[in-house]
């Protein structure tokens, strides 16, 4: 039986979501997803390619959202990306067994970055692709153990790929830190969800219960100035109320951590315990 | 508390008072405050009518000592100021009147209208803290305070104070307008009756008391360096200033971030005191050229930005 994939042909299109700062910067060239075989039976294998191409450097490509595959279950994926001085295209070749019978739509892969051509946050969508799903004839079931067998020998050699192309991306990133480029390629943001930094103040905390001294409560201040955004000649006073920080535990922690800056020898130490519990409650609360 | 205890006057006290009388102006009360506590003469400039006069008088008052006032007139003379001898027909030797400068607070009212041999027998008092009448040098008493009221509108018929004795004062005070608001509490307040003026709230001994204390305020050294940074930074080259303020302002800048902890119940000075008393301690001080005039430049903000150019410590 024969099955029938229709590419629809369509350039890639980017329209408007909410602004993120990690979206790469990207002028989007081609962006195309394609089903090969056209036709299939049950049971057989449909590669799936999603290709795009940018005039950017870049070692991955982030934000790619990939189609509903309801119909299909996964075999195995391969991606690649190779960058040239003409750019970088990456390409992602997912191996799918067909479970359903009919005409089974496959929906647009999407990208979201900034639309270097405009600036703007956008998100770029391929074509989309329908594939016609027949069932298993007479010869495919005869053929049942052997196809299981290449299923299984393509899931080997898309790993194979796999591990190839990531050995290429090592040699092209080796190439490109030895030659030293003049201009740096732009880090792309990291996909993963950005984990908290841990907060500076937990180590100055620490430091000034160890050591209550001068000098630590000079570090804890400065560290809680960078925090506020002081400029460098405002005072404490000027700070807060440049920042509206008076009732604010930000300016509580302030205010006590420049008492123990400038208090006579002999009373650093009480200054900087009554420092102490409101610099808990700022990192307790994480919020100026 | 024993009933028959007394507790010991805090400056807070001596403010509010004043405030009582005075309606606003709270920079020029604390301004008063603080250069009473650190023990220098207070300059007042400001057009007439807006109670310059009245706040001297009313601290004055507050503090319980010996309160003189000499009007300053082109036909004033120094003798009027600082006293003079007489001869004793009956005695037939000289005896010594002593001027009104022997004063716990002297109030010099509108000290640019005298010419400058009277003005100089005032400020030789001021900084010497003592003045010689005939082959006699008498101490004046202690606290000793002068405020000066100066007008910056009517030129004419004036002598402009030169620099060098600008820097007898410890601070500048610029008396501006009241609020709307204010102006209503004034006029509430004062239609029609004598200003109420508070009388012997402290005493002179707390006065020299404070003083002593603002001299134990502890400063410390990352501190005074901001204060001689600040000062340094009206001597670098600057379009509008032909010369900045002399050694004399580190030590006024200190001395007030001393009175201001004081008043605010600390033994310690903090950046904040230092800025916040940096505008009055320096503004008489420092010479600015015409261009200021050409320009039509406000010399409050060139102070303004010049004590931004020096990071806090």
């Amino acid at each position: 039986m024969a099955i029938v994939a229709q590419a629809v042909a369509a350039p890639p299109t980017a329209r408007a979501i909410a602004p993120a700062s990690s979206l790469q910067t990207l002028h989007v060239r081609d962006f195309t997803l394609r089903a090969d075989p056209a036709t299939l039976h049950v049971g057989e294998t449909l590669r799936l390619r999603i290709s795009v191409r940018v005039d950017e450097r870049l070692l991955a490509m982030d934000n790619v959202v990939l189609p509903n595959l309801a119909g299909f279950v996964s075999l195995g994926d391969e991606r690649q990306c190779v960058s040239s001085g003409r750019g970088t295209e990456c390409v992602e070749t997912m191996s799918l067994e067909a479970t359903a019978l009919g005409d089974v739509s496959i929906a647009a892969a999407t990208l979201d970055a900034v639309d270097a051509s405009t600036n703007k946050p956008s998100r770029f969508a391929t074509n989309g692709v329908t594939v016609r799903i027949l069932p298993a004839d007479a010869a495919a079931a005869r053929t049942f153990s052997g196809r299981r067998l290449a299923i299984i020998a393509a899931a080997l050699l898309a790993l194979a790929a796999a591990a190839f192309a990531a050995l290429i991306v090592l040699f092209a990133r080796a190439q490109r830190q030895a030659h030293a480029p003049p201009k740096p390629a732009p880090a792309p943001a990291p996909a993963a969800p950005p984990q908290p930094p841990r907060d500076p103040l937990f180590d100055v905390l620490a430091n000034l219960r160890a050591q209550p001294t001068r000098a630590n409560a000079l570090r804890a201040r400065a560290e809680l100035r960078r925090r506020a955004g002081a400029r460098a000649d405002e005072t404490c006073d000027d700070l807060c109320l440049r920042r509206n920080l008076q009732k604010a535990p930000l300016g509580a922690a302030l205010r006590a951590i420049e008492i123990a800056s400038f208090a006579p020898d002999a009373q650093v130490e009480a200054a900087i315990a009554n420092a102490c519990p409101q610099m808990e409650r700022l990192i307790a609360g994480r919020a100026p | 508390m024993n009933a028959n205890e007394r507790v010991a006057p805090r400056p807070e006290m001596l403010r509010e008072a004043i405030a009582r009388t005075i309606v606003g102006q709270h920079a020029v009360v604390n301004g008063l405050l603080e250069s009473a506590i650190a023990g220098g003469h207070v300059l007042l400039e400001g057009p007439p009518g807006l109670a310059k006069t009245l706040a001297c008088r009313a601290f004055a008052s507050a503090i319980g000592g010996a309160f003189k006032r000499i009007q300053f007139t082109p036909d004033l003379l120094p003798s009027d100021v600082v006293g003079t001898r007489v001869f004793d027909q009956r005695s037939a030797e000289f005896s010594t009147v002593l001027g009104p400068i022997f004063a716990n607070v002297v109030l010099a009212d509108e000290i640019n209208r005298a010419p400058a041999k009277v003005q100089s027998a005032l400020l030789e008092a001021m900084q010497e803290r003592q003045v010689t009448i005939g082959p006699v040098t008498h101490r004046l008493p202690e606290p000793f305070l002068v405020t000066a009221t100066m007008n910056p509108l009517d030129a004419e018929g004036t002598y402009a104070l030169p620099l060098a004795q600008m820097d007898r004062f410890l601070v500048k005070l610029l008396v501006g307008y009241p609020s709307l608001e204010e102006e209503v509490r004034i006029v509430e307040r004062f239609g029609g009756a004598q200003p109420h003026v508070p009388q012997d709230v402290v005493g002179i001994a707390d006065l020299a008391r404070w003083q002593a204390e603002a001299q134990a305020v502890h400063v410390e050294p990352r501190l005074t360096r901001y204060a001689v940074d600040l000062v340094a930074a009206t001597r670098r080259p600057h379009d509008y200033l032909d010369r900045g303020a002399s050694p004399r302002a580190s030590l006024a800048l200190v001395a007030l971030a001393r009175a201001r902890a004081l008043i605010d119940n600390r033994d310690f000075a903090l950046p904040d005191d230092v800025r916040a008393v940096a505008p009055a301690a320096l503004r008489h001080r420092l010479a600015f050229n015409y261009r200021t005039l050409t320009d039509r430049v406000d010399t409050e903000a060139v102070i303004g930005r010049l004590i931004a150019t020096v990071p806090t410590p």
